[in-house]
């Protein structure tokens, strides 16, 4: 097992309620910064991990230079594997294929297999549809097979696609996801404009990983560089949030908010009378803050009470632990104070929302809840300084006045730009810890 | 209110004797100029000019586990209680309130949630009829993070107050321990015959070792202000670190002994701000000193008074004197009765409790002279 990185959770709220008060707010932020500091990390210091490249081969990907560029991503991304970690590459289309190694297993990074693995790449062609569910699955029994050989890997998937999940239904792909929910992580992205968003997002979202737009193949190179070196520097495996609560209280949510949005709550699993797991994922030396909203029993004026404590886990050991404290009191002031990080992530989460039910009623013809939740969208992006998703909103809507939120649709949108709008969506800004204005 | 242009003894900037404002040496260390400009000090206080010879006949009385006003069954023993921020109900035993969950180690029931009586809600104290002290949580805040200790000398008392500082997380604990620790070495070295004012520097400085060895964040470790005091007939000798004070009260004419290490004092000083001014600051109550691992090298200002007639020493946490800032007024609250310390202690902090109580209140009121068979002085 490698040296865990030294964790420390941080817990932002205003933990005064009014009389009768119920409902506290918190942002926990969570930290790992590996003990040799930041910087790169000894190979010594880090998980064993597995790696898996999925690459999209249907048919459409001989347009535009897709199918080139996703051959330099998927080299660029073997290059950097380091040395003993195990992966494959496969093909993805109808069916999954095994583009590296031969037969369905994993190998060794080293050399030899790398530049076996780049070799097979180059031969790839397009052709065929696209059934993302089996392509995970697949996933699932090269990783399956790999268990035996290093406990506590991190087990990680790069999925790459151009298109929608059409040559299998979705109770196919839903069918999947469960299966490999908990089995690995998987990042994904999608290239050109004829993939679905909503479908990615809810891929991800099951298997704990991020996904984002790739409107330009060139750019794919370097995105899945990112991505496998970000996957190759987690140090632990598996971290789950553990959620305490009080008997009578109830967790009205928790919500990833950096680096993105993402709603833990119906993740929960449980693991004790008063407690509630939620799986993070692996990690290396990253922050990541999570709001969560729980209702107690209103205590007597001058009465504090623990609403809530979370602690981050890994198998058996506790990384760290935070308070949510709630305590009654007759001082308005201090009652109705709003703690600025939680306004500032209750504004971002408020703003993914009304950006995809913006595109969801435009899409539907809907103008006037499209105007009215994109013109919404406009004023929370400038609230929470979310100056991407203004830019992005910008190409969107013509914003008249953008205190108010008045906007018109724009007639003629690209198809990439509202689905650069719908993925970054859910991308949140910091606020630096000092930030913390209360009113 | 402007409490610092009361401060009526000019202290030496060295030693910390109380001199006279235009005296242009200390009598004391030699210290050329060694006042800043204040008030001219009241004919009450004199400089100490001995220790006192301890006397026989008045037993070292320790004093026994503080007497509270909460029910005793929420806290068996307060001098014996968890190591966690909570410090209040052990840790195992069953919630006052859901009557089913065990207390955690940090003082929250693990089933319901609820905080559970510190038992330092309201403290009160006596060490004989030389002294008393009384310790409240205030009405504002949820945990009383001052104490006091307190106790009788084979010739008189000492008594020491701490103000945990609230932002930094386990300073009820600081206090706790700044208090004990420091009694128990005013206690031994009195009672052995050093010098109280050695003692109060060794005193303070065991203290700050105290605190400052608790495990804290780097960010905000836990930290305390400190005062305290030792009377006896030979006279009165205070110590302080940061903003809990020191009081002379008598009908004769009552003064502060002590000076804030705080912005807002140390502004005045330098003659940067106006005192009005700085205490209108919201910067006012930022200490310049403290006990704890991030307060530097500690260096305890140390005073000594022989006062001509009898009265009260306050000692006092900054619950007190934000409400009541004039000596006057603590002095026409604290001298009305013909009763012992502890109403007058008792006094005191009802009067801050009607002025808002906004902040945890300790008081401590030692007698002077020490009531006892061999005093050398009377009322």
């Amino acid at each position: 097992m490698s040296d865990f990185p030294e964790f420390t959770v941080r817990v932002d709220q205003n933990p005064y309620l009014p009389a009768g008060g119920r409902e506290m707010h918190a942002i926990v932020s969570v930290e790992a910064r590996s003990s040799g500091g930041p910087g790169p990390v000894a190979d010594g210091g880090r998980a064993p991990a597995a790696e898996i490249i999925m690459i999209d081969t249907s048919g459409s990907m001989s347009y535009r230079g897709k199918m080139a560029a996703a051959k330099r991503a998927a080299r660029a991304a073997v290059n950097v594997l380091r040395d003993g970690v195990h992966f494959a590459v496969v093909a993805g289309a109808n069916r999954p294929r095994m583009v590296y190694p031969q037969g369905e297993r994993l190998v060794r990074a080293d050399a030899a297999s790398r530049r076996g693995a780049v070799d097979a790449v180059g031969r790839l062609e397009a052709a065929g549809g696209t059934a993302i569910g089996s392509w995970l699955r697949l996933a699932d029994r090269l990783f399956t097979g790999h268990d035996a050989v290093a406990e506590g890997a991190v087990k990680h998937a790069i999925l790459l696609t151009d298109g929608k999940n059409q040559h299998e239904s979705d109770e196919e792909l839903d069918a999947a996801l469960r299966q490999c929910t908990g089995r690995f992580l998987c990042d994904a992205r999608g290239v050109g404009t004829d993939w679905n968003v909503a479908e990615l997002r809810k891929i991800t979202s099951v298997l704990l990983g991020g996904f984002l737009d790739v409107p330009d193949p060139a750019d794919l190179e370097a995105d899945f560089l990112a991505m496998t070196r970000a996957a190759m520097s987690k140090q632990v495996a598996d971290v789950t949030l553990r959620v305490w609560t009080p008997q009578q209280a109830r967790l009205r949510f928790i919500k990833q908010m950096v680096p993105a949005v993402e709603d833990l709550t119906g993740r929960r699993g449980a693991s004790g009378a008063q407690t509630g797991d939620y799986p993070l994922g692996a990690w290396g030396d990253e922050n990541r803050e999570y709001h969560l909203c729980v209702e107690v029993q209103p205590g007597d004026v001058g009465r504090q009470m623990r609403a809530a404590w979370v602690k981050l886990v890994a198998g058996d050991q506790v990384l760290a632990s935070g308070n949510v404290i709630a305590e009654w009191t007759d001082d308005e002031a201090r009652s109705t104070r709003i703690n600025g990080r939680v306004a500032h992530h209750t504004g971002q989460s408020e703003l993914a929302e009304a950006i995809q039910q913006g595109l969801e009623a435009r899409r539907e013809g809907d103008e006037d809840t499209a105007t009215a939740r994109l013109g919404r969208a406009v004023v929370l992006a400038r609230e929470v300084g979310n100056e991407q998703i203004s830019g992005l909103l910008d190409k969107v809507v013509d914003v008249v006045d953008p205190a108010h939120g008045t906007v018109r649709l724009k007639r003629d949108v690209a198809k990439a730009d509202e689905m650069s709008l719908d993925t970054r969506s859910v991308r949140t800004v910091r606020t630096r810890h000092g930030d913390e204005a209360g009113g | 209110m402007n409490a610092d242009q009361h401060t009526p003894v000019a202290l030496c900037r060295t030693c910390g004797q109380p001199v006279n404002e235009r005296d242009r040496f200390c009598e004391e260390c030699g210290r050329p100029d060694p006042t800043t400009p204040r008030t001219p000090p009241l004919g009450t206080a004199l400089p100490h000019a001995s220790p006192p010879p301890a006397s026989r006949g008045v037993p070292s009385v320790p004093v026994p586990a503080p007497r509270r006003a909460l029910p005793p069954e929420r806290r068996p023993d307060p001098r014996t209680p968890p190591a966690g921020p909570g410090g209040g109900i052990a840790a195992g035993s069953a919630c006052v309130d859901c009557g089913s969950g065990a207390v955690g180690a940090d003082g929250y029931c693990e089933q319901c949630g609820l905080r559970q009586p510190s038992g330092r809600e309201h403290v009160e104290a006596e060490a004989g009829r030389f002294g008393a002290a009384v310790s409240d949580l205030g009405l504002r805040r949820s945990r009383n993070e001052d104490a006091f200790a307190l106790a009788a000398l084979p010739a008189g008392v000492c008594a020491v107050v701490c103000d945990g500082v609230a932002t930094a997380p386990g300073s009820e604990e600081a206090s706790r321990l700044a208090a004990e620790a420091a009694l128990a070495v005013l206690t031994g070295r009195v009672t052995a015959g050093v010098d109280p004012r050695g003692a109060m520097r060794d005193a303070a400085a065991r203290a700050g070792e105290v605190v400052a060895g608790m495990p804290g964040d780097p960010d905000s470790s836990p930290a305390c202000t400190f005062v305290s005091a030792v009377v006896d007939a030979g006279g009165i000798t205070v110590g302080w670190v940061g903003d809990s004070r020191a009081y002379w009260l008598s009908a004769a004419g009552s003064c502060r002994l002590t000076t804030d290490d705080s912005w807002a004092s140390s502004m005045i000083e330098q003659g940067a701000m106006s005192a009005e001014d700085a205490w209108a600051d919201r910067r006012a109550h930022v200490l310049t000193a403290w006990l704890g691992a991030d307060a530097g090298p500690l260096d305890p200002h140390v005073a000594a008074f022989r006062p001509t007639g009898p009265g009260l020493v306050v000692l006092c946490s900054d619950g007190l004197w934000n409400d009541l800032p004039e000596p006057s007024d603590l002095a026409a609250v604290a001298l009305t009765g013909r009763d012992g310390p502890l109403d007058a202690a008792r006094r005191l902090l009802r009067a801050a409790l009607d002025a808002g109580g906004h902040d945890n209140v300790t008081v401590a009121v030692l007698r002077y002279p020490p009531p006892g068979p061999s005093r050398e002085r009377g009322r």
